[in-house]
């Protein structure tokens, strides 16, 4: 089914949180809200969940409209960043909670149970209590439990933050595969891009309440629409047009009308190319060796730019370099 | 920031989600019974002493009440009385109470455990019993008189301030144990490096860090002891306060009138006390910070030998009052004959031991009606809009403001009447109960909030999203997370139900008494090892409940991730 959000919004006393928020999530999406910390992104989510009341615009799932729906009618599931399994109930129990309130017979239950402990790969620990998990468990068995309704929206509110870095990395590629398999619609809320990226079809990146873009990963990255998406998508160097008009006039042309002020270029540190020449105008300032890149400061024509070369460079600060510009996007400033 | 629209795209009411019909039912059932009960039974009998205060005898409304009261020379005395004798206490019970806090949270102190026990024993009993064992111990016919043969006499003042220090003192320790414990090492490892002294780290760090912790036990010490009637009543003697003057205007001159007014009188310092002392609370949370490294408790013998010996000395003094009422009721003449007897035990008078078992169903019936209605407004307040959630509150944490004197008398005012329903409630236990309960609402109330925080809300979410309703909420959600909670403020309502006296005692009737008139009672009546055997039964009783809870804490601990 289609869930369809159109002009939602959301104050909080006289904050806005949501400023009308369009958005359309198709029957088999997978779709990221992407942001800072504040920007709305948990607002948005628990208002689909019908966990917070909003203030305007209309929320329809296909024919349906949720905005009098009680939380416990929708049918959606949960998965929260705190895990929230029940601490007095079995791992099987847990699964099995939404099915009990749903009065399921108790041989389908447990079938069910079976089949979903099986696909978060943990059959092994149904009678277990969740204070006996690892974190990565639990949140595998919090994943089962929300799919265990079929949901008809599976929402997942930041739910790898908690965990280690390796174990993140892990659980992105499970969610994604069983999202794919199951085909249900998801929303995910995560301020991680690297996170965004890898598992979404569709990110909607966001800030101060509004979206600022929604498009597949690599629209965002490669062409971002403004500058707030070119700095939080990725690390990106942005230049004024009249630097760009002096310094390298055939990016000019792909440059919409507008005012000076009105558009910036944003080119990729990997977009910058350098080239070792003692007459090179740049300057090396600082290189910070990250393993598979070295990350670089070079001063160029009154700017500091930065880029990003694979591996390690011999590069020393106070080297010249020639610098020149690859291709690059104009974003709004 | 962002702009705001343009307001043509106007919205018509916000779009909530409705709940459904049951849980509507459940959630006006969760806010509705608690906050009825509140408005019946401490609300309006307030309201009534107040009206009673301004009704003069010819029937009109006037001051002529406060009038009287404020132009007789001897209630001018009696609040002198009441004023001087609450500062006195508050300030010994400061000075000792801080020592011992500091003894034992800041310092190696030796036998911890016995100081410990010596500052739980005047919780376990009526407020009475450290009147009697200090009159078993410096009465006219006391040890320290036959011992030595001098002159003493412990009725008075001197007496009176004694046993309320030894009453006071293990709350105001309790409390500034909670301000030591709020401090960061980190403060002391700086002072330490910059080259402080012990002493200037103590005047610039510690006595700082604890004045709203001082500020709230000189608070409590000074309401506690202002509207305390149990020790006045035994070791006061001619020396008259507020609190018995009431009692006296009421009971023995039938005078309801003044005894409405004394008691509005002896409102106000609790009112002041409580207000300051929340605003105090309030602004000591504020400045504490997440990250703070606890300041662990050190050796320093030039301070804790002195000091060990004077809290040590304290906890003794404390305990040996208490030790020698249940030894004096296990002789046949204190302090003469101390032949080992279980006669005193044999209590004919003053219905027997009838009160104990009254006391009991009462202390029952008060923690059980108390602890499912904390509970109910504690759960439903979570769901209530912000606006009426404060409003709420502010009705629940009321009561801490009114001294049991005072909601006895006003239960009196309100329920000694005999044309409507709720002059049925009047002369049976359910009343005493729900005085009881209402009188200790506050604590309660707030120990409900504080553990219905510990809930985890994304799980009571998960439950909604999954499809369950609020009675799932409460069942898979709430409960598990409750639990101790629960037994704690049922055996807080329980204990303290079992051994007040100040609002019970407007509430009796000859049919109907509670165990700590009892002690009263006796002791009156010059039976004052009967009165020990009383006041011993019921410590018994309290002490054994406290066991029967600890154990049932072990088991209502649920295991949590």
């Amino acid at each position: 089914m289609h869930l369809q959000i159109r002009h939602l919004y959301k104050t909080f006393d006289e904050f806005v949180a949501l400023d009308r928020i369009s958005l359309d999530v198709g029957a088999h999406d997978f779709i990221c809200l992407l942001g800072p910390s504040g920007c709305g992104k948990t607002t948005l989510l628990r208002i689909i969940a019908g966990l917070l009341p909003f203030d305007g615009g209309s929320l329809m799932l296909g024919d349906v409209d949720l905005s009098a729906m009680p939380a416990r009618e929708r049918g959606f599931g949960i998965v929260f960043q705190s895990y929230s399994l029940f601490p007095n109930m079995t791992v099987a129990e847990n699964v099995a909670y939404g099915l009990k309130i749903r009065k399921e017979a108790s041989d389908a239950i447990q079938t069910r149970v079976e089949a979903l402990l099986d696909m978060v790969k943990l059959p092994h620990l149904a009678d277990r209590y969740p204070h006996q998990l690892s974190g990565g468990q639990q949140q595998r068995v919090a994943i089962a439990r929300a799919l265990a309704v079929d949901p008809a929206l599976l929402l997942l509110d930041e739910p790898l933050s908690a965990l280690d870095a390796r174990v993140r990395v892990e659980m992105r590629g499970e969610i994604r595969d069983v999202q794919r398999r199951l085909g249900i619609p998801t929303i995910m809320v995560t301020h991680d891009q690297e996170e965004a990226l890898s598992l979404a079809d569709t990110i909607v990146c966001m800030n101060q309440g509004r979206i600022e873009q929604i498009g597949t990963p690599k629209d965002l990255y490669l062409r971002p629409r403004t500058r707030f998406v070119a700095d939080f998508v990725g690390q990106s160097n942005l230049l004024p047009s009249d630097w760009v008009r002096a310094v390298s006039p055939h990016h000019m042309t792909t440059r919409p009308e507008g005012k000076d002020d009105a558009f910036a270029l944003c080119i990729r540190p990997e977009s910058l190319h350098l080239i070792s020449d003692a007459n090179g105008e740049g300057r090396i300032l600082d290189c910070g060796f990250l393993g598979n890149l070295t990350r670089i400061q070079i001063a160029w024509k009154d700017r500091t730019l930065t880029a990003e070369i694979p591996g390690f460079c011999g590069y020393m600060a106070g080297d010249a370099v020639t610098v020149s510009l690859g291709s690059g996007a104009w974003v709004r400033a | 920031m962002t702009t705001i629209v343009d307001s043509t795209t106007t919205f018509a009411r916000p779009r909530r989600p409705r709940l459904a019909l049951t849980d509507r039912l459940l959630l006006a059932i969760c806010i509705g019974v608690p906050l009825i009960g509140l408005a019946l039974f401490f609300i309006y009998p307030l309201t009534t002493i107040a009206i009673k205060s301004l009704t003069t005898a010819d029937g009109s409304l006037g001051l002529a009440n406060y009038l009287a009261i404020l132009s007789s020379p001897s209630i001018a005395t009696t609040t002198l009385n009441s004023v001087v004798l609450s500062l006195a206490t508050t300030l010994i019970c400061l000075v000792l109470g801080f020592a011992i806090a500091f003894a034992l949270q800041r310092t190696a102190l030796r036998g911890r455990g016995l100081v410990a026990v010596a500052l739980a024993l005047p919780m376990l009993a009526p407020s009475l019993v450290q009147g009697l064992g200090i009159l078993f111990i410096l009465g006219r016919n006391g040890l320290v008189h036959k011992w030595t043969g001098l002159p003493v006499d412990a009725y008075g003042f001197s007496g009176l301030l004694l046993s309320d220090v030894f009453y006071a003192l293990p709350q105001a320790v309790l409390i500034l144990q909670a301000a030591l414990r709020h401090s960061d090492a980190r403060y002391y490892d700086a002072a330490e490096i910059m080259g402080a002294s012990r002493l200037r780290q103590f005047l610039d760090i510690t006595l700082p860090n604890a004045r709203f912790g001082l500020l709230s036990a000189g608070f409590v010490v000074f309401t506690v002891t202002i509207t305390d009637f149990g020790n006045a009543a035994v070791i006061g003697g001619n020396f008259r306060v507020l609190a018995t003057e009431i009692y006296a205007q009421v009971s023995g001159q039938m005078n309801f009138g003044m005894g409405a007014v004394v008691g509005m009188l002896l409102l106000l310092p609790t009112v002041a006390a409580v207000v300051i002392e929340r605003v105090a609370a309030q602004r000591q949370f504020g400045g504490g910070s997440e990250s703070a490294i606890p300041v662990e408790p050190d050796s320093l013998p030039i301070r804790d030998i002195p000091l060990g010996f004077a809290v040590h000395g304290c906890a003794f003094a404390i305990m040996a009052v208490v030790i020698t009422v249940i030894f004096a009721s296990f002789v046949k003449l204190w302090p003469y004959n101390l032949e080992m007897t279980l006669k005193n035990y044999d209590i004919t008078v003053a219905g027997g031991y009838r009160p104990l078992w009254t006391t009991l169903e009462v202390s029952l019936g008060a923690a059980l009606c108390g602890v499912i209605l904390l509970f109910l407004l504690a759960f439903g307040m979570k769901r209530l809009p912000p606006k009426l959630a404060k409003i709420a509150y502010l009705a629940a944490v009321l009561p801490v403001g009114v001294p049991g004197m005072v909601l006895g008398l006003s239960y009196v005012f309100a329920f000694n009447i005999g044309d409507n329903l709720l002059g049925l409630l009047y002369g049976g236990s359910l009343l005493i109960a729900l005085c009881n309960f209402y009188h200790y609402h506050s604590q309660g109330f707030l120990t409900m909030i504080t553990g219905m925080r510990a809930v985890p809300a994304a799980l009571e979410e998960a439950v909604s999203c999954l499809g369950g309703g609020l009675s799932s909420v409460l069942k898979d959600a709430v409960f598990p997370f409750i639990g101790a909670t629960a037994v704690s403020v049922f055996f807080f309502l329980f204990m303290r139900s079992m051994v007040t006296l100040s609002a019970v005692i407007f509430l009796i009737t000859p049919s109907l008494s509670v165990a700590a008139i009892s002690v009263m009672r006796l002791d009156e009546a010059g039976f004052v090892s009967q009165a020990a055997a009383f006041s011993t039964c019921i410590m018994g009783t309290v002490l054994a409940s406290m066991v029967v809870m600890r154990l049932i804490l072990q088991r209502a601990s649920v295991p949590r991730n």
